[in-house]
């Protein structure tokens, strides 16, 4: 029988952000977005989907799509994504794969235009989640 | 204010929506029916009614609004004024205004400069007003029957959706934990469930309680034909055009969420439809046409889909624009057929359009019609005849929700594949297979079907044996054949989407979460289908062509005869490639023609058609003496036994109702009534 992949809530506070490994790089997200992180999700591929859809995954009986996040920043693809972080878009839940375990950290000062953000000792860049799960990302097939 | 104020002022809403649809909709058969007293002073009722209701819960706005309304109306039921078209035109501006208002006011909006603006024209109208003439003159409309079920309020309460939505989930949750138990039971105790009676009644009254919980869903497309009528009457009297509304099976249900995403591409759809399509009165006279242009809606249920067609009988679709505007765009139309090239105007930014109208025209429209529909797990299909009309016709699901699938192993995995388009499952028979053109096929009676691997259509490389199971899988106009490793089953799967994230994709229906947490993808025949044909089929060479059918077979003639396009081209097409030779009428008048100029050997007939219905067809067919005896099989959405017996009593052979029909079901029809089955 398939164990459920195990999974920790994250604090619920606007005040911090989700750091995520991707590849050599760190991606920031607003942790008011992030529903939970899962380990080792257990990943059911798609057919005939784009490169960026990794397959679908179940948490706790909703089916939830799990993305190559790499692959959506544009930054090339994830080899082994190890965690996935579950987020809240304007169209539903997304699992975004992860390099290696997310961090938290308070969030900075509001910067304009400032792509790269340096939160926590390191540098990262902020993700916006509608740009990132923009439909035009997920759609052809491999 | 009071939380009881708040809670009436809520009721008062609901109530509202209702008798303010209701309203339009008899404001609406107003002008087509006249002076008819009942129905005037049931438009009256509706009004002094409103009013009286808002004035109790507060909204002085509303009740003023519907004051002017019912002062307006009673000048009709009084005689002083006619319903002209003026009059309904002022008449529906203020219940427009007022369904804008109710929702404004309950959100604690100020309303009262609009109130007073609404006000002032209900009260300033005068029948001098007329402006220039209707082109919606009465008669022009032909308004549905009013559906007393599926509106009367006397044995019904409102629930929100929400809830039925929360039933249908924890429902769905409660098969799928049976499914858990049972499981339980096999690996823990070693029992089969089947076997235990308690289990048995269980899973049976679970299948009942879900079947009737998906039904409280359901709702008739009527529920969105007023608001298309209505925007058939207002653009077509605003762009001075004469246009006739048809409706048809608008009694044809479907799941709420699935009706809600077709409610926008219809109305786009109906909008190009007057916009582009229909010419002026004076350029249809021109042409030799009949100055009125008719728009058609016609929805009907095939199988576990329903086929809603949106038709007009305008200019139709220039493809030489198409292909030019396409060419223009950067895509490369050199080569496409001419199907393919008409399917470009889904594309983004492809509009034909001459000037951009404040309707229609600026290619932002087929690519979003196109994207609700594929939302609503859907396709869209267009036909175009120059000169003749358009016809766009969307494929839905009926619901989402539980499907009886076959499962099979493919490519190392199990794949759920719903049992409505598995038509044949075929052990490996090596004297029943074949090869043509360098691909495989299979023998299914006396027809060919070509035949891919499952695994390979799933993009997951080729199978290494050709001796699995095979089964032949149905879509609306093709049949395939898939081999697959093993066959593992046969159940009822509860089916969900795969998110909201995700574009649709193809080759799935959705995904069902098992009792041991893994996912079961449910794969979608049609698309399968297609994507075979795409992948692995040189053109032309699909299935059997009529030339080519084994020695010994005869070529019959079977003349199908239905008012709806969708349905005859349907037939058609299912029939052809099958090889039969197929004649078509559009109503009985036409098919007595046929059968005049052309020997047939079977009739395949719709009941309800313009001119000359099913019955008088089958009854004109048995008095004559060279007809007496050709085999007529009755094919109608009607399922009543009582209407089935009208159609044997005047002579028919057989009878296929709409909603059980198929592909497989019709075939074997035919081939039992021409004594052609295998």
């Amino acid at each position: 029988m398939t164990e459920p992949p195990a999974t920790s809530a994250v604090e619920s506070d606007a005040t911090l952000v989700l750091l995520m490994p991707v590849g050599h790089d760190w991606y920031a997200l607003d942790v008011a977005t992030v529903r939970e992180v899962v380990a080792a999700p257990v990943v059911t591929p798609l057919p005939s989907v784009s490169p960026a859809v990794l397959g679908v995954i179940n948490l706790r009986g909703e089916i939830v799509p799990y993305l190559d996040t790499a692959a959506l920043l544009g930054v090339g693809t994830l080899t082994s994504p190890l965690f996935a972080v579950v987020v809240e878009s304007s169209r539903g839940l997304a699992a975004l794969g992860m390099s290696g375990a997310p961090e938290t950290a308070p969030a900075p000062e509001p910067q304009d235009d400032a792509e790269m953000l340096y939160i926590g000792g390191r540098l990262a860049t902020a993700v916006d989640l509608d740009t990132a799960l923009d439909p035009t990302r997920l759609a052809g097939r491999r | 204010m009071s939380r009881g104020t708040t809670d009436f002022r809520q009721l008062f809403a609901e109530e509202a929506e209702g008798r303010l649809a209701r309203l339009g909709r008899q404001l609406l058969e107003l002008e087509v029916t006249g002076n008819d007293p009942e129905l005037v002073a049931s438009v009256f009722r509706e009004a002094h009614t409103l009013k009286g209701a808002a004035a109790v819960v507060g909204f002085d706005d509303v009740a003023t609004v519907a004051h002017a309304l019912e002062e307006l109306l009673e000048g009709v039921r009084s005689g002083a004024v006619s319903p002209s078209a003026s009059l309904v035109d002022i008449a529906l501006a203020g219940v427009d205004s007022l369904t804008g208002m109710v929702p404004r006011l309950l959100a604690g909006e100020d309303c009262s400069g609009d109130a007073a603006a609404i006000e002032l024209r209900l009260r300033n109208w005068s029948p001098g007003d007329a402006g220039p003439e209707p082109p919606a003159a009465a008669g022009s409309i032909v308004v549905p029957e009013p559906q007393p079920a599926a509106r009367a309020d006397a044995d019904a309460v409102s629930v929100p959706i929400s809830r039925l939505d929360e039933l249908v989930r924890l429902v769905g949750e409660s098969a799928a934990a049976n499914l858990r138990v049972g499981s339980l039971f096999r690996d823990r105790l070693e029992v089969d469930p089947a076997t235990v009676p308690e289990l048995r009644d269980l899973a049976r009254i679970l299948r009942e309680l879900q079947e009737r919980t998906m039904r409280t869903r359901m709702v008739p497309v009527s529920t969105i034909t007023d608001q298309l009528q209505r925007a058939v009457r207002d653009l077509s009297r605003s762009l001075g055009k004469q246009v006739r509304w048809e409706v048809r099976g608008d009694d044809t249900e479907l799941d709420r969420g699935v009706l809600q995403h077709l409610a926008d591409p219809l109305l786009h759809l109906i909008r190009n439809a007057i916009d582009h399509g229909i010419e002026s009165p004076a350029e249809r006279l021109a042409d030799d046409k009949d100055e009125w242009a008719t728009v058609r809606l016609h929805a009907m249920q095939l199988g576990s889909e329903v086929i809603i067609t949106v038709a007009d009988d305008g200019r139709g679709i220039d493809l030489a624009r198409v292909r030019e505007r396409a060419a223009q765009e950067g895509h490369a139309v050199r080569d496409l057929s001419d199907d393919d090239a008409l399917f470009l105007i889904f594309r983004s930014g492809l509009s034909t359009a001459e000037t951009v109208t404040d309707i229609s025209g600026r290619g932002v429209g087929l690519d979003v019609v196109r994207a609700a529909v594929d939302a609503a797990r859907g396709r869209i299909e267009v036909r175009s005849e120059p000169g003749a009309g358009t016809e766009f016709r969307v494929i839905v699901p009926i619901t989402l929700a539980v499907l009886p699938c076959l499962l099979v192993a493919a490519g190392g995995r199990q794949y759920a594949l719903p049992m409505h388009s598995v038509t044949l499952i075929q052990g490996h028979h090596s004297d029943r297979a074949a090869h043509a053109g360098g691909r495989p096929l299979v023998w299914v009676g006396e027809t060919a079907v070509p035949v891919t691997d499952l695994q390979e259509a799933l993009g997951l490389g080729r199978a290494g044996t050709d001796a699995g199971p095979v089964l032949v899988v149905a879509g609306p106009t093709r049949r395939h054949a898939f081999r697959v490793d093993s066959l593992v089953g046969q159940r009822d799967v509860v089916i969900k989407g795969l998110g909201g994230v995700l574009p649709r994709v193809d080759l799935l229906v959705g995904a069902s979460v098992e009792p041991d947490g893994s996912i079961l993808l449910v794969l979608d025949g049609p698309g399968l289908i297609e994507r075979a044909r795409l992948d692995d089929l040189p053109a032309g060479v699909l299935a059997h062509s009529p030339d080519e059918l084994p020695a010994g077979i005869a070529r019959h003639t079977v003349l199908v005869v239905d008012d709806a396009l969708t349905v005859r081209e349907l037939q058609r097409s299912i029939l052809e490639r099958a090889g039969y030779a197929v004649q078509v009428a559009s109503d009985g008048v036409e098919a007595l023609a046929v059968l005049d100029r052309q020997p047939c050997e079977l009739v395949l007939t719709d009941v309800e058609m313009p001119r000359m219905d099913g019955i008088a067809l089958v009854t004109a067919i048995r008095a004559r003496p060279d007809l007496a005896n050709l085999p007529v099989i009755m094919l109608t959405s009607r399922a009543s036994e009582a209407d089935r017996q009208r159609g044997l009593d005047a002579g028919a052979d057989g009878y296929i109702i709409k909603s059980a029909f198929d592909e497989t079901g019709l075939l074997a029809a035919v081939e039992r009534m021409l004594g052609t089955a295998p």
